[in-house]
């Protein structure tokens, strides 16, 4: 079986406290995250694409390259402030396609 | 399965229903003991019903307090005080005679230290006393990230000299969250890849956080118990049939 030259990890991401609007503003935080810890270096290195959020329920799901993955969650996990309010980002769940996370992530967020 | 514990959260709580809140939120989050600061003055009864509520939760709670002496007799006197009425002591080292007291007596679990790193006292001879005593070195990863970005990459930089340090000398690394409020816990492995920022190894950090503290709890629950002697010897039977 063919193996992928870049092979991508998927992260459903649970976020509590300020929440933020929009997808776009959700990216720009962890990418924030990543620029403070790792520098341009490791974030470029990430890869990170946001691929959906519902501002609603606070629930996202981002993809970042599978070999730097720990760069991503460790980013993620640093965030404490969002525009001086306290806020949490959890990684609720990871895998390789986005199909099994989408079914998984019913039961996992909640 | 791993069992994850989060020793140090420093979470404060006013009463029995927030208290429950708390377990309640780290239990959800993926941990199996935890522990939080707890006042000195508090009665056998309180902390047993503490614990009685960690049980109704489903979690191990670990009763712990922290010290922050000024001086060698102050701490020798807490120590005296408290030791046989709390799982784990930890010490906030904040000049360099308590932490070298500290580390040399076998009383203590956790050394601590402040966040500015000219205040961190776990240099080679720190840890060489460490080394010989039972304490760990606690790293409370959530506070760091509240520090203003400057203080932060100086304080992450001597943590890590300060992890190599540990790891040289056999003094056991301890990471917890040390969140001041909910919102900042984060569940267990989340705080294992925080401390992949320090050089440790993802299996070293997981350890740090589960093995490490686990068994440090083990050891003082033995040591606790009425039939313990010394190390290896415990009472077994008492009465007249016990020549």
């Amino acid at each position: 079986m063919p193996v992928r030259e870049v092979r991508k990890r998927y992260l459903a991401l649970k976020v509590e406290g300020n929440t933020p609007g929009d997808g776009r503003e959700l990216e720009e935080i962890i990418l924030r995250a990543l620029l403070d810890l790792f520098g341009q270096d490791g974030a470029s290195r990430a890869d990170l694409k946001l691929i959906e959020y519902d501002g609603e329920k606070g629930i996202g799901i981002v993809r970042c390259s599978h070999k730097h993955m720990g760069l991503v969650r460790a980013a993620i996990a640093s965030v404490v402030e969002h525009d001086g309010k306290p806020i949490a980002i959890h990684v609720v769940d990871v895998s390789g396609t986005l199909r099994a996370l989408r079914k998984r992530l019913p039961s996992r967020a909640s | 399965m791993r069992k994850f514990a989060d020793m140090h959260l420093a979470c404060s709580f006013r009463d029995e229903g927030e208290f429950r809140a708390l377990l309640e939120r780290a239990r959800k989050m993926g941990f199996h003991a935890i522990s939080i600061p707890l006042d000195p003055g508090l009665r056998a009864r309180e902390l047993s019903r503490l614990k009685e509520i960690a049980s109704e939760v489903g979690l191990d709670f670990a009763t712990r307090v922290d010290l922050a002496p000024e001086n060698r007799p102050e701490l020798l006197r807490a120590l005296r005080r408290l030791r046989r009425r709390f799982e784990f002591i930890g010490v906030l080292c904040q000049n360099k005679e308590v932490a070298r007291v500290a580390a040399r007596d076998r009383r203590v679990d956790f050394l601590m230290f402040p966040l500015e790193p000219k205040k961190r006292y776990f240099d080679r001879s720190e840890a060489e006393l460490a080394s010989g005593s039972n304490c760990a070195l606690e790293i409370d990863l959530m506070p760091i990230f509240k520090l203003p970005l400057e203080a932060r990459i100086r304080l992450l930089a001597k943590l890590r000299s300060e992890v190599a340090l540990a790891g040289r000398y056999g003094v056991p690394v301890v990471i917890c969250s040390g969140a001041l409020e909910p919102m900042m816990m984060r569940r267990p492995r989340e705080l294992a890849y925080l401390a992949t920022l320090l050089d440790l190894g993802f299996e070293d950090a997981l350890d740090a956080l589960s093995k490490t503290p686990l068994a440090m709890l083990e050891r003082n629950r033995a040591k606790l118990d009425p039939s313990f002697v010394a190390p290896g010897i415990r009472v077994v039977r008492r009465g007249r049939d016990c020549p």
